[in-house]
């Protein structure tokens, strides 16, 4: 996952990863992985939300 | 009418008699529209605009090129005309002329419309559309998604209108961060067409504009027709960066919006182009809650299996353990039984052979006494026998002696 991947790539790993651990066919490690994975995800998503400032630019 | 020679903002006195109020002009206007024959023709042909229905009465604009003026067909007259006028129709119309003083305003207040056949407008509006479409302008595969998440919206309208606050505002309510760049052009008017496309063209080409907005709130037919003109809809569809059209009302649509990548409705709803920032923080914080909680199922999940098979071993080594103690502790009973057992028989063995000796013993006593009795009967019988002679011989001698002495005496 980049920044120039979609939010909505993004959101469908994450909803893949929650699935996985729901699936509870994951060891502790493999399921430790999956969340921090999850995070920075999010993490990337939230900065990804923030997109500007909110100014108006007169031309 | 006022001297405008000097300008000023105070409130100044009138140097004239002759001042009316508005509706002493409209009175009078009236009065002069209503009593000239000459205004008084059979019919008056022109194109049906802005068609619209309120209160039972149906109410148009009869226009030509640059030319207007509003019609109205009471409800109790819509069944007597020859044709229903809509738009795109080009009619002629009979009725009265009148004037509604109140607006001072000029209306047709219609007895009969006749169907003249399709509108100039409509024809123009059939070949641009025709035009667009054999260039595959309209084609559906053409248009291209808006971005998700736009950073900087690029908005083309007049820089004065509602429409630019409606749309601004539309914008930052869903997505306060979003930059937003006017480009101000003209929306009707001469200048309009070039104003319109070089903003459109000057957005396609800044890199930053992510998506481009045009739009301007609603307004007669006639003003909206500049987004069907086929030079501003090529523009558009040209674009590289996607575009999102929104003229007029709810109602109006204009080829400006069909070639568009996205049509909205009004300015007021230019703000679909970005996404509820509210509604991303929802689901980023759902997918945060829903990821701690699958995580913490996981390795709850994990944990119980672990103490399960963890019980389940212990379980087995216990229950193993007490079936081998169980199963030495019964071995031990049957053996302390059987020993027990047969100490108990040896025990009966002995005491019946005591029994029986004791027994044996008594038979043997019984003998003894048996034979000592009659030994003892036998030697007392002997005894007595001897005392019985002792006695007889006693006896005997004493017979003896009295006899004796009997004759001793008698002697």
């Amino acid at each position: 996952m980049t920044d120039n991947t979609p939010i909505s790539d993004k959101v469908d790993r994450i909803e893949t990863i929650i699935e996985q651990l729901e699936a509870g066919e994951v060891s502790l490690e493999e399921a430790e992985e999956l969340r921090e994975e999850g995070k920075e995800i999010l993490e990337e998503l939230e900065e990804t939300l923030d997109v500007g400032d909110g100014e108006i630019i007169e031309q | 009418m006022a001297n405008a020679d000097v300008k000023t903002d105070a409130v100044a006195e009138l140097d004239s008699d002759d001042v009316v109020t508005v509706a002493t002009l409209n009175e009078e206007i009236g009065d002069v529209i209503e009593d000239r024959p000459e205004l008084d023709h059979e019919y008056v042909v022109g194109d049906v605009s802005d068609y619209r229905e309120a209160n039972g009465h149906l109410h148009f604009d009869l226009v030509a090129a640059e030319a207007s003026i509003h019609c109205v067909v009471f409800g109790f007259r819509r069944q007597q005309l020859h044709a229903n006028p809509d738009e795109e129709m080009h009619v002629a119309v009979r009725g009265d002329l009148s004037y509604y003083q109140p607006q001072g305003s000029c209306s047709i207040l219609v007895d009969d419309v006749v169907n003249m056949g399709e509108s100039k407008y409509s024809q123009i509006y059939a070949e641009n559309k025709e035009k667009l479409a054999a260039d595959g302008l309209l084609a559906e595969e053409r248009k291209q998604s808006l971005p998700e998440l736009p950073a900087s919206v690029g908005l083309v309208t007049s820089a004065d209108s509602d429409a630019r606050i409606d749309a601004v505002t539309a914008l930052h309510d869903r997505y306060p961060e979003v930059d937003i760049k006017i480009h101000d052009a003209s929306v009707q008017g001469p200048d309009a067409l070039q104003e319109l496309m070089s903003g459109v063209a000057s957005f396609d080409e800044d890199a930053t504009v992510d998506v481009i907005v045009v739009t301007r709130g609603g307004g007669a037919d006639k003003t909206l027709r500049i987004f069907n003109e086929t030079p501003l809809c090529r523009v558009i569809a040209d674009t590289d960066t996607p575009t999102a059209v929104g003229i007029g009302h709810e109602d109006d649509q204009t080829l400006a919006d069909e070639v568009a990548d996205y049509r909205f409705m009004t300015p007021t709803h230019a703000g679909e182009v970005v996404p509820k920032r509210a509604d991303l923080d929802q689901e980023c914080s759902q997918l945060e809650g829903r990821l701690d909680t699958a995580y913490q199922s996981a390795v709850d999940t994990k944990l119980t299996a672990s103490k399960t098979a963890l019980d389940n071993a212990y379980e087995g080594a216990v229950s193993s353990r007490l079936q081998e103690l169980e199963a030495s502790l019964a071995h031990a009973a049957d053996r302390h039984l059987e020993a027990e057992i047969f100490e108990l028989r040896n025990q009966l063995d002995t005491a019946y052979q005591t029994l029986e000796q004791e027994k044996e013993h008594e038979e043997e006593l019984e003998e003894t006494v048996e034979e000592v009795r009659d030994e003892a009967m036998t030697e007392a019988e002997a005894k007595v026998a001897r005392q019985q002679r002792r006695y007889k011989i006693a006896i005997a001698v004493l017979v003896l002696v009295v006899l004796g002495l009997a004759a001793l005496y008698v002697i």
